[in-house]
């Protein structure tokens, strides 16, 4: 009988313990990777400036063959409408406005720059098509940049999709533990199960960023661009700088809780 | 001592509740984890930066024992009739044919007796003067394994997509050039004009 009421309380913990990390997990989640302003954050003016020189040496890496003055790209853009492109496609990715990223400014001025540099070269244009192939193939590397492989839409409706399910989670999670604290409280086995559950999520939490640093290369990510993957890495790294934040958090909670517990009183015979 | 008691078995039961949570993960779900780090480790990539290599060439084998790395620095392609003195990259992206020609990954390297493909633009320094060919004349690739001597003996001006233009075969060793045509143009063209040229003399 002892034996079932000591497995059933070590179960009880485990449930607790789960619950605790389910709700760590997300909470992580929401407020790191799926917030748009914590995203933001990791972009600087140095990136954009990077970004800037990254984009147009690829514009100019593709012109070399086209006999148009490399000149015709050098104003065509600036680190300010590098910020405003991700500004827009970050609220695309988080807002549900459905908006579309807008190069037109600096498509116009890339006209303009051509119908300059072929007015100075003294040619007359006659191949229509070549020049829209030139201007279109010029904006695909600027746009190419902010895109994501062109799967904005795909990832912005799965971001959507996965903040709607993980509020709901969050608060079902929320009301199931504070229940289950409130019932601890009244059985006194407060100070008991919680320092548990938050050692257990310290634990897992430790043993999965150690598991996936070993498994995956993420500092060594590299995906579309240098700057993009730069960004990228930086998201990864900062968020596990907050989990472990969490862990230490954890471990000195679940400490302090046990040190207020109160010591088993000795019956002298 | 009864609270520095309380501490250690709490982080012993915490611990095994760990073990025990990772044994269920990976018993239910270690395919799916499995499956997810392979996906993220497929774009975990080191960027490779183009270097000087040296390239092993077997001579009895007649084929390199190991392929250089992308964007690494081969060789160098001379034709004085034209004034080409050029580098030669692996690889024929962008970042290749900045300053030099590039060597296509699909085609044969010198002495391995096959097609091989190189590519360059047409601008001033590259192959702005590669339509200035005529046949007989002499080009040479310097490899770090060798020098190669091909004879131009036929040029040919054909559609980019058109892939039989390109032939890639074993039978014999000769060296395509290719770039845009015409030289002089303005946007981005379909034609390429491209020099065939027979192996004449090597020294590996």
């Amino acid at each position: 009988m002892r034996k079932i009421k000591l497995l059933f309380q070590y179960f009880e913990m485990f449930v607790l313990s789960v619950l605790v990390l389910g709700l760590t997990l997300l909470c992580v989640l929401k407020f790191t990777i799926l917030d748009k302003n914590y995203v933001l954050s990791m972009y600087d003016e140095k990136h954009y400036k990077e970004v800037e020189e990254f984009l147009k040496s690829e514009m100019q890496k593709s012109m070399i063959s086209t006999g148009i003055s490399s000149s015709v790209i050098d104003d065509m853009f600036t680190a300010s409408d590098v910020k405003k492109s991700t500004e827009e496609v970050l609220s695309i990715l988080y807002d549900d406005n459905k908006q579309k990223l807008d190069v037109s400014s600096i498509e116009e001025k890339l006209r303009s720059n051509i119908d300059k540099d072929l007015k100075e070269k003294q040619f007359t244009l006659s191949d229509t098509e070549g020049y829209e192939e030139f201007v279109k193939s010029i904006m695909d590397i600027y746009k190419g940049e902010f895109l994501i492989l062109n799967q904005t839409m795909k990832i912005s409706k799965g971001i959507h999709l996965v903040n709607k399910y993980l509020n709901l989670a969050i608060i079902i999670l929320g009301i199931l533990i504070l229940i289950y604290l409130v019932i601890l409280i009244l059985r006194k086995k407060f100070l008991q199960y919680v320092p548990v559950s938050l050692f257990f999520t310290s634990f897992l939490i430790i043993f999965s960023i150690y598991y996936s640093d070993v498994k995956v290369g993420f500092r060594n990510i590299t995906i579309i661009s240098e700057s993009f993957s730069e960004i990228i890495r930086k998201i990864i790294s900062t968020t596990f700088q907050v989990c472990l934040i969490l862990v230490v958090v954890y471990l000195i909670l679940g400490i302090i809780l046990i040190l207020f517990q109160r010591g088993k009183k000795k019956v002298k015979s | 001592m009864y609270k520095f008691r309380a501490i250690i078995k709490s982080l012993i039961i915490a611990f095994f509740f760990s073990a025990f949570m990772v044994f269920i993960i990976g018993t239910f779900f270690g395919v799916q984890v499995q499956r997810g780090l392979s996906i993220l480790n497929t774009i975990s990539i080191k960027l490779n930066n183009a270097e000087n290599v040296e390239i092993h060439f077997d001579k009895i084998e007649k084929r390199l024992t190991q392929k250089p790395s992308w964007g690494s620095h081969i060789g160098r392609l001379v034709i004085p009739s034209i004034s080409v003195d050029i580098p030669i990259y692996q690889g024929d992206s962008k970042l290749q044919l900045v300053d030099g020609a590039g060597h296509h990954a699909g085609s044969y390297f010198p002495g391995e007796g096959g097609s091989i493909l190189l590519a360059a633009h047409n601008s001033r320094g590259l192959f702005y003067t590669l339509p200035q060919i005529q046949n007989g004349d002499i080009v040479t690739m310097e490899m770090t394994y060798g020098t190669f001597q091909y004879e131009v003996y036929k040029t040919n001006i054909a559609d980019y997509r058109n892939i039989e233009a390109f032939p890639i075969q074993k039978e014999e060793e000769y060296l395509m050039l290719y770039t845009c045509y015409p030289v002089d143009n303005i946007w981005y063209v379909n034609d390429r004009f491209i020099v065939f040229a027979k192996l004449v003399g090597d020294q590996v």
